[in-house]
Order: C-alpha cells, then sequence, then structure tokens
C-alpha cells in the first residue's frame, strides 16, 4: 500500500505522525511525506517588487517546507523501523500538486491535515478529496484554532 | 481505537466496510455501523417498519461481513433517524469516535457534486478524522 502524507506546517507533523502510529496499516505499506511549497506572488504594477526580496521569501518557504517534511519523516522512520518513507518537495497550487503526485504516485491513500473549519486548508483538503483517484483520511488538526488566520502576512509597499 | 462506519445502502459503502475492514486493526477495536434513515415526516409516520427493517437488515449483513474479518472485536449497528450530516456527526461525537468511515460515491465530472453533500459536510465539521473510501479505478 502507498501511503501519499501531505504536510503543510508544523502544526501536522504531530497530529498526523499521532494519528499514523495509531492506524493499523496493512502490510507492506511505503510512506511518501509530501511538501507543497506555495509560489510566492507578485501582484504589484510594473514589478515595483525587486526579485531579491521575493526570492528571500521563496527560500525561507523552502527552508521551512523542506524541514517540516524531514521531521515527520523522521518521526515515521524512528515509528516504523524497515519502512521505506520517502520525502518529496514540489512548487506549485497545493490542491492541484497535491492530486497531480497521487497519480503519478499511483498512491492507495492520501492523508492530510484539516485546518479549521474556514481556513485555506479546509478548502485544500476538500478539493484533494473530491479530486482523489485514491482512499483519502483527512485529520483535524486544531480545529478549534480560529486565529491562525490571523498569522498571515501582509506586505504593503 | 473506536471506528464508525456511516453507511448506505449503496455498493460504495460496502466497500468501505470490505476495504477498511481487512486493515489489521488490533483487538480491542470497536466497531460501530451506522444508517440513517432520512425521511420527512410527511413521508414517514414511524409506524412504517418494513423500511426501517430494510435498513436494519443491510446494517446487520455489513456486520456480518466486519465479524468475519474481525471475530473478536466489539461490533455494534445503529439505525438512527433524521438528517444524516447531523446523525451521523452528533453520534460520533457522542460516541467519542476516532475515526469515520465514510464510501465515495466516486461521481466524476461535474465537480459541484464531485463529493456527496453528507461526506463534504462531515469531512468539514468532523470532530475526528475521517476516511474517505474510494477504489481505484471504481
Amino acid at each position: 500500500m502507498k501511503v501519499l502524507v501531505a504536510i503543510q506546517d508544523e502544526k501536522c507533523v504531530d497530529v498526523l505522525g499521532a494519528y499514523m502510529r495509531k492506524y493499523p496499516w496493512p502490510t507492506p505499506v511505503e510512506f511518501r511525506v509530501l511538501h507543497v511549497i506555495h509560489p510566492v506572488r507578485v501582484n504589484s504594477y510594473m514589478s515595483l517588487l525587486p526579485a531579491p526580496l521575493t526570492d528571500n521569501i521563496a527560500a525561507q518557504r523552502k527552508k521551512a517546507g523542506e524541514a517540516v517534511a524531514k521531521q515527520l519523516a523522521e518521526q515515521l522512520r524512528e515509528s516504523f523501523p524497515g519502512i521505506p518513507v520517502e520525502e518529496q518537495i514540489v512548487e506549485g497550487e497545493a490542491k492541484s500538486e497535491i492530486v497531480d503526485q497521487l497519480t503519478d504516485w499511483n498512491a492507495d491513500l492520501v492523508l492530510l491535515g484539516s485546518h479549521g473549519k474556514h481556513g485555506l486548508m479546509g478548502s485544500v483538503s476538500r478539493t484533494v478529496v473530491a479530486h482523489s483517484p485514491c482512499s483519502a483520511i483527512v485529520v483535524p488538526v486544531q480545529a478549534h484554532d480560529r486565529k491562525s488566520s490571523k498569522e498571515k502576512i501582509h506586505i504593503i509597499i | 481505537m473506536k471506528v464508525l462506519f456511516a453507511v448506505d445502502d449503496s455498493k460504495f459503502s460496502d466497500l468501505a466496510i470490505e476495504t477498511v475492514g481487512s486493515r489489521p486493526w488490533p483487538v480491542d477495536t470497536e466497531f460501530r455501523i451506522l444508517s440513517v434513515l432520512e425521511l420527512s415526516r410527511s413521508e414517514f409516520d414511524g409506524s412504517d417498519t418494513a423500511v426501517i427493517g430494510k435498513l436494519k437488515a443491510d446494517v446487520e449483513s455489513k456486520a456480518k461481513v466486519l465479524e468475519t474479518l474481525h471475530p473478536s472485536a466489539k461490533i455494534e449497528v445503529k439505525v438512527l433517524q433524521g438528517r444524516a450530516k447531523d446523525a451521523i456527526l452528533s453520534h460520533a461525537e457522542e460516541w467519542g469516535s476516532d475515526l469515520i468511515v465514510v464510501g465515495s460515491h466516486g461521481r466524476r465530472g461535474l465537480q459541484k457534486f464531485l463529493l456527496g453533500s453528507v461526506a463534504e459536510s462531515i469531512l468539514v465539521q468532523s470532530p475526528c478524522a475521517v476516511e474517505i473510501v474510494r477504489i481505484k479505478g471504481a
């Protein structure tokens, strides 16, 4: 069984890790931890934002994404000795990238976290489940934490 | 772990039971199979036991499948009346389930209807993890 775990941020690490330790995986099983880096989009007239500034943000996102994917993968390697665990980082729109990777890898199951009821991630998990070629498990990640939407960063120039 | 199967009488629910049921669940797993009769009062006056009887027979047959796979597990069946999504969500909360399993009707093409409305409401509002079972190529 091929299980793709889509991870967004560090809140997912412990929740998904804990859930995966509880779940009765059939044998043989293999895991792939996927993080989709959200590309930096600049909405500016005449490209007023200098590239070095966006490059920096993109690099930070990549680094953070690699770190969370590695963190979960390490947890899984420790909890499931002998079971293959891969890490994969791609850049793009989370919804479509996850569905594409499921198809490419021919996954049997996708596991993802759902961030709250009205947040952005709710829409990612819904869309992925609707378009997924395979079964899906959606684990609530701090469903009661409504404040997370305030953590969005706005750069106004 | 407490596993709640939210079923209807479609083949997708049977597939969900077979697929998730065939996983190596630990012996102390509790299963519950829940079917909801969704009829308005005007359609159903409570005396039509045939409808309820049919649903009961359906969940019982699903319980048998699960029992063959997990002979020592605790398996219960429930038939409730009301709106499916409300009944399933409140039952999951009340019972303290760790996982709700639903079959996907797997309709393709019309984006709006890709997921059944019941499955979608459960997915969005569930207090616990939700597994949507979709068989590849089905």
